[in-house]
């Protein structure tokens, strides 16, 4: 199997063998932006089912795999989007801050005050290990929060596209922003500064 | 101007440009309050460190656990075997 296919090739091809060859690699792009494991392998197995479907749609001009990433990408997105409008968030200050352990009392200050942190990012970028913990931070927080934090923050993605692609408003956006913001701040502290 | 809104303002900092009203608001809390100055220098080093983290790092973070688990591999396998002979 090269890595270039041609059309015809993945024409004739048995599917199933697909599986073997793409599922780990799609796997392991899904879990790059969600946590939910049984979520993640519900929407690769959707991406090859719809590949099946539209495999007359693939040119080979690009390989094939990247063709699976771009339906996959789409299905993520949507993912997204349902889980945004069925949970129906709202956006109003008042219920935002309801939670277990609220970051900020009733007159607006902080519960617990951020500590000093003592590091250098030049080193913390090469450290797997401060990496390990920011991806579990991310999936430890609501993912339609850290969904966005991944496009703004990792991907440099620009609100309004950010906005464009879960179809909500920008200052939704920034309330995800800053609602992920602190809980990655907090988590990190707890995880790793302290 | 309580903590809540100034994080929530330096937050937005970063996607808008604050009024000068807000702007100015946020200056003079973040000048009295040092938990908000600690949290905007936080803000930033995170900024700095997301924007510069490795895609080659991240996948291999991810990667170290990303396998199909055996019973969905099959059920994925039968479905698509069965889309195929129902062609």
């Amino acid at each position: 199997m090269t890595s270039r296919q041609t059309k015809e090739q993945i024409q004739s091809e048995d599917p199933a063998e697909w599986v073997d060859l793409y599922g780990d690699m799609l796997l392991s792009y899904a879990l790059s932006r969600m946590r939910d494991r049984d979520i993640a392998e519900d929407l690769v197995q959707e991406t090859f089912l719809v590949a099946w479907k539209s495999k007359g749609n693939f040119a080979g001009r690009s390989r094939f795999s990247t063709w699976l990433v771009s339906i996959l990408r789409r299905k993520i997105a949507d993912h997204f989007r349902r889980e945004g409008s069925r949970t129906s968030y709202s956006f109003d200050e008042s219920d935002e801050w309801e939670e277990s352990e609220p970051l900020f009392n009733k007159q607006g200050k902080w519960t617990r005050s951020p500590k000093s942190w003592s590091a250098s990012p030049e080193k913390l970028v090469e450290n797997r290990e401060f990496w390990t913990v920011v991806t579990r931070c991310l999936g430890d927080m609501p993912t339609h929060l850290a969904y966005v934090l991944r496009l703004r923050e990792l991907k440099s993605a620009k609100t309004k596209d950010i906005c464009n692609l879960l179809e909500i408003t920008s200052s939704n956006v920034s309330v995800r922003l800053h609602r992920a913001r602190l809980l990655l701040r907090q988590c990190l502290e707890e995880k790793w500064f302290e | 101007m309580t903590c809540k809104h100034a994080t929530l303002l330096l937050s937005e900092s970063e996607e808008r440009q604050l009024s000068s009203r807000e702007r100015w608001g946020l200056r003079f809390h973040v000048v009295i309050c040092a938990a908000c100055r600690r949290f905007k220098k936080q803000l930033q080093f995170l900024r700095l460190l997301l924007s510069q983290a490795s895609p080659k790092m991240l996948a291999a973070v991810y990667a170290s656990d990303a396998s199909l688990s055996e019973p969905r591999r099959q059920e994925i396998k039968t479905l698509l075997r069965r889309a195929a002979e129902g062609q």
